[in-house]
């Protein structure tokens, strides 16, 4: 039952086996819950919302047409629902989400004095979580979920080149506060 | 090409250089230290981002949704079931007081000769009791039973199919 495609398993809930939506759950739900701590910041209330993305998912799962794909329809829902949240928090959502000329100041300021210590895997995390929103998710989509960019356009409704400035201003962050540890030296 | 902007380095990673553009790339990182070193640190970021870990929610995550949306959907048949029952006791009740109004109308009829406001009342009441009296009369108490009785079978298989329905869901759970 387990290796059955997501159309299949959306075709036996639509029939009425509720308990196959199990299925889908176990299979987005980490990748998902990632997604949404990078964009709200705060586990708790990542959890939340993942419920509310899975619920919408599965009473929206009538509207969903198959010639596209689960995942992409069912990030989209994930991402709308943080973006509602965040907006609904009122941390100046329309400026952050919807202008990518968005100050990326994560350099300075946020850069762990005791990095050259730390595991890079475990750097990145934590820059990750002070990322913004809109750049948080570009990167977790692409390098976690390994959607392209593409598919990335789809779910944030943005376009394609949006989401490439968007990976490449994060990225660039990243390795300015790279270079300025001893990791690149380690590897020359 | 006039230098390795950080916009290079992305199309290098994203492999999106044209030959030409890649060998230059090539020739700038033989000649410079520093391009070389930009490379690494975009390469490390790169490859760090790749093995990213995924976050997990609470482990009893799945089975706290799936009970939710059980219990969204189980509320539906309960308002059918509310609905159902309080329309036919609404229905008995309605019918009850058509009844005793029309007859309370049709003796009133015949005798509505100038009389104060307490007589009117006590009349109205009377009529009231005489109609009350009148409906629980021997033939009417069988048709009012039959209705009752209909209207507890219907809320009893109502209140069943609720129930049968809510524990097959928690046995596919």
């Amino acid at each position: 039952m387990r290796e059955l495609t997501d159309a299949k398993v959306i075709e036996s809930v639509r029939k009425g086996n509720q308990s196959d939506f199990e299925i889908l759950v176990d299979r987005y739900k980490n990748k998902a819950f990632s997604l949404l701590c990078n964009m709200l910041k705060d586990n708790m209330e990542a959890e939340e919302v993942l419920q509310d993305a899975f619920l919408k998912a599965y009473y929206g799962l009538n509207n969903f047409k198959q010639e596209a794909k689960f995942s992409t329809w069912f990030y989209r829902i994930v991402y709308n629902t943080a973006l509602t949240r965040l907006s609904a928090k009122k941390r100046k959502i329309e400026k952050e989400m919807t202008s990518i000329d968005e100050d990326l100041n994560i350099s300075d300021n946020t850069y762990p004095a005791d990095s050259e210590k730390k595991e890079l895997s475990l750097l990145l995390t934590e820059l990750i979580d002070k990322l913004p929103p809109n750049y948080a998710s570009v990167i977790t989509m692409f390098y976690l979920e390994e959607m392209s960019c593409e598919e990335i356009s789809e779910v944030t409704n943005r376009s394609i080149s949006n989401v490439k400035v968007l990976l490449h201003r994060s990225r660039n962050a990243l390795k300015d506060i790279v270079l300025k540890s001893n990791y690149t030296l380690e590897m020359l | 090409m006039t230098g390795l902007t950080d916009e290079i380095l992305n199309r290098y990673l994203d492999g999106e250089l044209s030959p030409t553009e890649l060998n230059e790339v090539r020739e700038i990182f033989d000649s410079s230290e520093d391009a070389r070193r930009r490379l690494y640190a975009m390469q490390l970021v790169h490859d760090g981002l790749k093995k990213y870990k995924v976050r997990k929610p609470s482990p009893a995550f799945t089975s706290v949704l799936m009970k939710k949306i059980v219990r969204r959907t189980e509320p539906k048949g309960q308002r059918y079931f509310i609905f159902s029952i309080s329309s036919i006791f609404v229905l008995v009740s309605l019918a009850i007081i058509a009844y005793l109004a029309s007859y309370i109308i049709s003796t009133g009829q015949a005798s509505s000769e100038g009389n104060n406001s307490v007589n009117t009342l006590l009349s109205l009441a009377e009529r009231m009791v005489h109609g009350i009296k009148t409906l629980f009369t021997a033939g009417n108490v069988s048709l009012i039973g039959f209705i009752f009785s209909f209207a507890i079978i219907i809320s009893a298989w109502f209140f069943f199919d609720s129930h049968r329905q809510a524990r097959t869901k928690l046995t596919k759970l």
